[in-house]
């Protein structure tokens, strides 16, 4: 019988091969196609996520496991009914004047791997594309990056057009990136802010859950 | 009398500070500062205008450095783009940062792009006639020869094929990686420090900068394994005056020692630390391994301390680096990239800090 943990080990290990090999088994077996998402992919990258918050796993493991769960995503995703819906949808990119994008695609890739829909709006992102987007995709949460100092007052000029459009109240949104931290992100009303993609992916579920 | 043109040769005092500082005790610890950030609005100019323009470049920083009592002033510049520029990457250059390579056109897409990896001719192209005459306009001011500085083979292959990519490429295609890293090394950075030492013959240093190549970005498997190795081959096609001091994070590091240890193959004359390594690590750790290697100590404080403290805190903190790491001499100070919106106040309470707290009796 399918072994969710044993998913979930190997999953951390980034091995897309083996995971793809034990979700197929685990289908022929007859286990339901949202338990393996839920019970062992999306638990298991919260064990990653955990993993790197606390220093235990670095970006190319990081990179390697996300990777391999979304091998494994493509297999269930046709199997996918309503259970498998995405457990909340989040808007993400790097603000207007700022090409960085690491940091924000790592982030991406552990909010999709904890069972988020993603809209990646990519980098260099102005305050009206954040807006427009908002209200056609409307998603439970906004999440922005910057690299560079002098990229962060756009930052709250994101937060502000969102205010200004009427929308703020219909989302939460988080920023994150080396020269943040949580007093701006108070200071420019931001709801909250991750020092890392780990705890991002945590801040954005508690969020779309609430 | 001093000439017009040598309105900046006391310069040369903080260079004999450093230099006393290697082997034993100068007169006081010197102090570094990587400024490029901030030198276009200390100078009024566009960043695009002055990152173009040599003379306006080097008399903007020392000027800054002046400002603020920076012993060492460097030639600092977009450092990370000129030689991905000299092949083809696009840059974006903008009024008020810093350039950046433009992430959205990646130089190497697939792999049939390595084909674009080939050695420029650095007499025309990008920007490196720009980066020569800014070397010749800073000897010709401060009377003192210029180290140079480059992009280490990691970073620049990050930043023609994007770092996930690369890292990605490194784990599940890794003869591919190696091809683009012996690419980047062999057919533009040995090349290019070529040229640079034919035209610089007596350079002190060649400084690779590889800030991608830092935990948690990438391990300690992808150190060994594909990041060292390409800085070694530098050295060893183009001497020992080729390094790559910058890689950090040790602190997230297990064995932070073992990270040193491999900082130390691509950096062997010297040991580097900065926040926000140095401030969870503590100075007492990096002294205590420079001693151990016999060897100078640079101590940076960090960019983000440095803008979000108050003079108070930035004061003590670098008293506390300038005492532990300055003890029997061998400490160089370091201002890690300063960011625009920066308060006057805080650098001059760093500066402050370490000009009372490492003058030596």
């Amino acid at each position: 019988m399918a072994d969710m943990n044993v998913l979930k080990e190997v999953l951390i290990t980034g091995n897309g091969d083996k995971l793809t090999e034990l979700v197929q088994s685990a289908l022929d077996e007859g286990v339901n196609a949202a338990d393996i998402l839920n019970k062992g992919l999306i638990s298991g990258m919260d064990i990653v996520g955990e993993k790197m918050k606390n220093g235990d796993m670095f970006i190319p493991e990081v990179l390697m496991a996300a990777r391999a769960m979304g091998l494994a995503v493509e297999i269930l995703k046709p199997l996918l009914g309503e259970e498998g819906a995405a457990m909340g949808k989040v808007i993400i990119g790097t603000v207007k004047g700022d090409l960085h994008d690491i940091g924000k695609n790592l982030v991406a890739m552990m909010l999709e791997s904890a069972g988020l829909e993603i809209i990646d709006l990519g980098v260099d992102v102005p305050p009206e594309v954040f807006v427009e987007n908002i209200n056609k995709m409307k998603p439970d949460v906004v999440a922005m990056s910057a690299l560079l100092t002098t990229t962060m007052p756009m930052m709250k000029a994101t937060v502000d057009a969102i205010t200004e459009s009427g929308l703020r109240e219909q989302i939460k949104i988080i920023i994150g990136g080396a020269p943040v931290n949580q007093s701006f992100a108070d200071e420019i009303g931001a709801d909250g802010y991750s020092p890392d993609a780990g705890s991002a992916s945590q801040l954005a579920k508690e969020y779309c859950n609430s | 009398m001093m000439t017009a043109e040598q309105k900046y040769y006391h310069f040369k005092q903080g260079f004999q500070r450093v230099a006393d500082a290697a082997t034993g005790t100068p007169d006081r610890v010197p102090v570094y500062a990587q400024i490029c950030e901030i030198v276009p609005k200390e100078m009024g100019v566009s960043a695009k205008k002055l990152y173009h323009n040599p003379e306006l470049l080097t008399t903007g920083i020392l000027d800054v450095c002046d400002m603020y009592n920076i012993d060492v002033p460097t030639v600092d510049f977009d450092c990370y783009n000129i030689e991905a520029e000299a092949i083809g990457q696009k840059i974006r250059f903008h009024d008020d940062i810093m350039p950046d390579i433009d992430r959205k056109h990646l130089l190497i897409q697939e792999e049939s792009d390595l084909r674009k990896i080939v050695t420029p001719d650095f007499d025309r192209a990008g920007r490196c006639p720009f980066v020569i005459e800014a070397y010749n306009i800073y000897e010709k001011l401060t009377g003192v020869k210029a180290s140079m500085a480059f992009c280490a083979p990691f970073s620049l292959a990050a930043n023609i094929r994007g770092i996930e990519t690369l890292i990605m490429d490194m784990c599940l295609k890794p003869e591919f990686a190696h091809e683009l890293m012996t690419r980047v090394t062999e057919e533009l950075l040995i090349p290019w420090l070529e040229y640079l030492k034919g035209k610089f013959p007596h350079a002190p240093a060649l400084v690779g900068a590889d800030a991608l190549a830092s935990l948690p970005i990438v391990n300690i498997n992808l150190m060994n394994e594909f990041i060292a190795p390409y800085v070694e081959r530098l050295r060893e096609a183009c001497g020992p005056t080729v390094c790559v001091p910058n890689w950090t994070g040790e602190r997230h590091a297990k064995n932070p020692e073992e990270m040193m240890d491999i900082r130390l193959r691509v950096n062997p004359g010297f040991i580097e630390g900065q926040d926000p390594d140095v401030e969870a690590l503590g100075p007492e750790f990096y002294k205590t391994y420079a001693e151990k290697h016999d060897l100078p100590l640079l101590l940076g404080v960090g960019a983000v301390f440095l803008r979000a403290s108050t003079p108070e805190e930035i004061f003590n903190r670098v008293k506390h680096y300038v005492e532990v790491g300055g003890k029997n001499g061998r400490l160089w100070f370091y201002l890690c990239n300063i960011e625009p919106g920066t308060p006057r106040e805080n650098i001059t309470a760093a500066v402050d800090a370490v000009h009372k707290y490492g003058t030596y009796e």
